[in-house]
């Protein structure tokens, strides 16, 4: 007897259907998979039999052999034990296969025949395309994101059988996303006292998407200012959400509640994180890395100068593009990664800086720290601002600072001016269009070409600090590029001193 | 070692001298004591027979059997040959002054180097007065640009400015001076053809070019610790007045000075901030009674004999200057930006100023600030590394 169910695998963030076969015929009883399954997949086979035997159903005692669909292509993961399961069941009669027709099943079968969830949900509902798509209970939010409707859920085999069979109640239809969960964990902008230049550094990286270094000795408040920018960024529209919940479905991070991720994600992987797991890849899945997670939020790298060259280097081209192609011998995905990159460094080994008395490093180790920072990555950063420790009396006794809340007014008036200009943020404003969306006074235009002249900026400086310079423009409400927000702009792009390994 | 006169004008006496210095383990102190009663033809000929020459007193430690044997073999070695060493110091470009040249500078001293090595215009030992300007490798923007301002004064007055070639203090003294157009003598610790730092070579090119450069190690010498202790006392001994810029609570600008306090030299201190750690150490020669450096004139005021004052008169004492007039290319914002200009430099003045302390003294808004800072920036009066403000860019 044969029997088909329609089931998925991911790739990267790329959901492929997957057609599962099952064939039970006489012979000596064997069990053969085919349809190169990895090793979790293959370890299905006692999955699934004690399983089916744990819900009261019979294994088959005869030659099963089962064959993944398309069989080039790699299956990994447990996802496929629910219908394999299913196939079984079907073609040795014990369900009706007529009623597994419009299903699509996807599940981890756990030994008591319970459903396991699995991660990628969103991704592999994309991809089966039949009017039902059972999932285990756990999780099931995510593939109704995608398929409203059309999801039911089932916390074990045999409940699901018995639905199947009518003997049972039906399944459970799983409904579309709650309301966007509120903001937890992120602390607020007016716990930062007495730091002007980095407060308002933190409101332009905001505003405009621009990549932000903070340079500054330990205890500065770096790591606080990072965690609080992401508070500043508004709710993602709903192509952003959809498609970083695929990313974060497909990389196994737990989505919020109701399903969908509409909050800017924070990713803040830490130094001794390895090449793949930044970028992307792996042997098996092709697994999205921190900046696909970080896709539409903030990928924030404190202790820049603990991260390996290797690692800040495969940041380039995703910096450059918003995407990563990972390649493999038989294999390629492209990943998205629009990320907006924060880091955070001391100015040299010690903390101290070059500050005479306090810093304990040698002039050589303070210039090879300087030297790990590739041109090139430094480049990217439009703003790089110094953190300085906050005044003690500023600390205890300053005034009330700005609350998250007014500043991210501001933040979101430039956001939307940004979207009208046809761009998600400022940043990404195409440069070839900078004349008309970002016309300069005549004095601005003075200012720029003595910096390009005295040799400060380069060409590609030039296109950044224009789009720096707009969204100071729309901060300050203007609609022309005037001379003070060129000025400040090209002053935001400065470099510290530590950072060039030169002694001040 | 063979005897006799050297071609290439180098005396036998000076040859062997530098062949001397070329030993293993012969360093200042047992070269001085080997010299003190021979001359150094007279050394190497005992040593090369494995014994020291007559000495009147029982001299440094650690000379003992083995190391005179070490000598002996080494002095077998071909490299110690006379027209070898002739041949090594023309390619290099170095001249060698020995006790009773013309130019030997060191006529009086009680504790001459065995050999002087030089590279440049060695006639520049033979002008007036000179002045070393001294300090840490740790120093302060401020003090830095001191030493510059102090170094190019000089130089312009025509007093050559000696210093010891390190980052820091002593490359901006010398950076002063040439960029005066004036008269650097660098003292260093190394061959003359070992640039110490790398950092420095340009400088050091620079010294040779336009100035003098000199030594008591041979070529090819490498920057030991203990030779810069010894180096310090050479830039005292070279020197009518020692000034010291900056120095921490322990330093070698504080051996210079105690070196030239011993060769009865006048010593100056500049006066630093009490809150910067960098002028402990010059600080505290103040309150043990050296007079200020505050400005050239203090420093000219005690050199024994005058030097040629420049047309002109006598530089006079300025404190960096506010350069308050406005600049006339702005009109937008003229209220705020003129009353955040002069405040910015004032603070910039007086030290390394981090942009949050503007916007604390001001009351301005950040944006306002950064703007203004960059239009002073493009009119060269401050530089921003940054967040933070120095006064003028710091000598190269």
């Amino acid at each position: 007897m044969f029997a088909t169910v329609a089931s998925a695998v991911v790739e990267g963030v790329e959901g492929h259907p997957v057609s599962v076969e099952v064939h039970v015929s006489q012979g000596l009883p064997g069990y053969t998979l085919v349809g190169l399954p990895d090793a979790s997949c293959r370890e299905s086979r006692d999955r699934v039999r004690a399983a089916i035997l744990s819900s009261g159903l019979t294994w088959p005692n005869r030659r099963v052999t089962i064959n993944l669909a398309p069989s080039g292509l790699r299956k990994q993961g447990a996802s496929l034990d629910l219908p394999i399961a299913l196939g079984i069941l079907a073609a040795s009669d014990q369900i009706e296969l007529p009623r597994l027709e419009p299903m699509g099943a996807v599940g981890e079968l756990g030994l008591d025949g319970s459903l396991r969830p699995v991660s990628g949900l969103v991704c592999m509902a994309g991809a089966i395309d039949r009017p039902q798509l059972v999932v285990p209970a756990c999780g099931a939010a995510e593939a109704a994101i995608v398929r409203p409707g059309a999801v039911r859920s089932a916390s074990d085999l045999r409940q699901l059988v018995d639905a199947l069979r009518g003997e049972g109640p039906p399944l459970p239809v799983v409904g579309p996303p709650l309301a966007v969960e509120a903001l937890i964990g992120v602390g607020d902008l007016a716990d930062v006292r007495g730091q002007p230049m980095a407060r308002w550094a933190v409101e332009v990286a905001a505003a405009g998407g621009h990549h932000l270094l903070m340079v500054g000795p330990p205890g500065s408040g770096k790591t606080m200012l990072a965690s609080r920018l992401v508070g500043l960024l508004p709710t993602l529209c709903s192509d952003d959400a959809l498609t970083v919940t695929r990313v974060h479905s497909a990389a196994g991070i737990g989505l919020p509640p109701c399903g969908l991720v509409r909050r800017a994600p924070l990713r803040t992987p830490h130094h001794t994180a390895s090449l793949v797991a930044l970028i992307g890849g792996g042997t098996s899945a092709l697994r999205p890395g921190e900046i696909s997670c970080a896709h539409s939020g903030v990928l924030f790298l404190d202790e820049l100068g603990e991260f390996s060259a290797v690692a800040l280097d495969a940041l380039r081209q995703p910096l450059e593009e918003g995407l990563v192609r990972v390649t493999r011998a038989a294999r390629a995905a492209t990943l998205p990664a629009r990320f907006m990159l924060v880091a955070a460094m001391n100015p040299c080994p010690c903390g101290e800086g070059g500050a005479t008395g306090r810093c304990r490093c040698s002039e050589s180790s303070r210039a090879r720290y300087a030297r790990r920072l590739s041109g090139p990555l430094l480049d990217r950063f439009d703003l790089r601002i110094e953190v300085s420790p906050p005044a003690a009396h500023m600390l205890l006794d300053g005034p009330a600072e700005e609350s998250t809340a007014e500043v991210a007014a501001r933040v979101h008036r430039v956001r939307a001016a940004a979207r009208d200009r046809g761009v998600a943020c400022n940043a990404l404003l195409p440069p070839d269009t900078l004349d008309q969306t970002a016309p300069l006074s005549s004095e601005a235009r003075a200012i720029l070409r003595s910096a390009l002249a005295c040799g400060q900026l380069t060409g590609r400086g030039l296109t950044r600090v224009r789009t720096v310079a707009r969204t100071l423009a729309d901060l300050a409400g203007a609609d022309e590029v005037d001379a003070e927000a060129v000025s400040a702009a090209l002053a935001l792009r400065s470099l510290p001193a530590s950072v060039l390994g030169i002694d001040r | 070692m063979t005897g006799g006169a050297a071609g290439g004008g180098l005396s036998a006496e000076a040859a062997a001298r530098v062949a001397l210095v070329k030993l293993k383990q012969m360093g200042p102190a047992r070269a001085s004591w080997l010299l003190a009663s021979n001359p150094a033809v007279a050394v190497l000929e005992a040593l090369a027979a494995g014994r020291l020459p007559a000495v009147s007193s029982p001299g440094p430690a650690g000379v003992n059997a083995d190391l005179i044997g070490a000598w002996a073999r080494q002095l077998r070695t071909p490299e110690l040959e006379l027209e070898r060493i002739a041949a090594d110091l023309e390619r290099h470009q170095v001249r060698v002054l020995v006790a009773g040249d013309r130019l030997w500078p060191f006529a009086l001293d009680p504790d001459p180097p065995a050999v002087l090595f030089c590279r440049g215009d060695a006639e520049l030992l033979a002008g007036g007065p000179r002045v070393a300007l001294v300090g840490t490798r740790r120093c302060t923007s401020v003090g830095r640009q001191v030493a510059h301002r102090f170094g190019s004064e000089l130089a312009g007055a025509g007093i050559p400015v000696v210093s010891g070639l390190a980052t820091g203090i002593d490359g901006a003294a010398h950076g002063g001076a040439l960029a005066a157009n004036g008269v650097a003598i660098g003292v260093v610790a190394t061959g003359l053809d070992v640039v110490y730092p790398r950092a420095n070579h340009k400088l050091w090119d620079q010294v040779i070019e336009m100035g003098l450069l000199v030594g008591e190690a041979p070529p090819g010498t490498r920057p030991d610790r203990w030779r810069f202790p010894a180096r310090n006392r050479l830039i005292a001994a070279l020197s009518e007045v020692t000034v010291v810029v900056e120095s921490h609570a322990r330093g070698g600008a504080l051996l210079t000075a105690s070196e030239a306090a011993d060769r009865g030299r006048a010593v100056l201190a500049v006066p630093g901030a009490v809150t910067n750690p960098a002028a402990v150490g010059s600080n505290a020669l103040l309150a043990d009674g050296c007079p200020p450096a505050c400005t050239v004139a203090d420093i000219v005021d005690h050199l024994e004999s005058r030097p040629v004052p420049p047309p002109g008169g006598r530089a006079a004492a300025t404190p960096v200057d506010l350069r308050l007039v406005g600049s006339d290319t702005e009109t937008a914002g003229q209220g705020r930006s003129s009353r955040l200009r002069p405040l910015i430099l004032a603070e910039a003045a007086a030290g390394d100023v981090h942009v949050d302390a503007i916007v604390a003294a001001s009351g301005a808004s950040v944006p306002e600030v950064l703007a203004e800072v960059q239009r002073l920036v493009g009119e060269g009066l401050i530089r921003l590394d940054g967040s933070t403000i120095t006064s003028t860019p710091p000598p190269p």
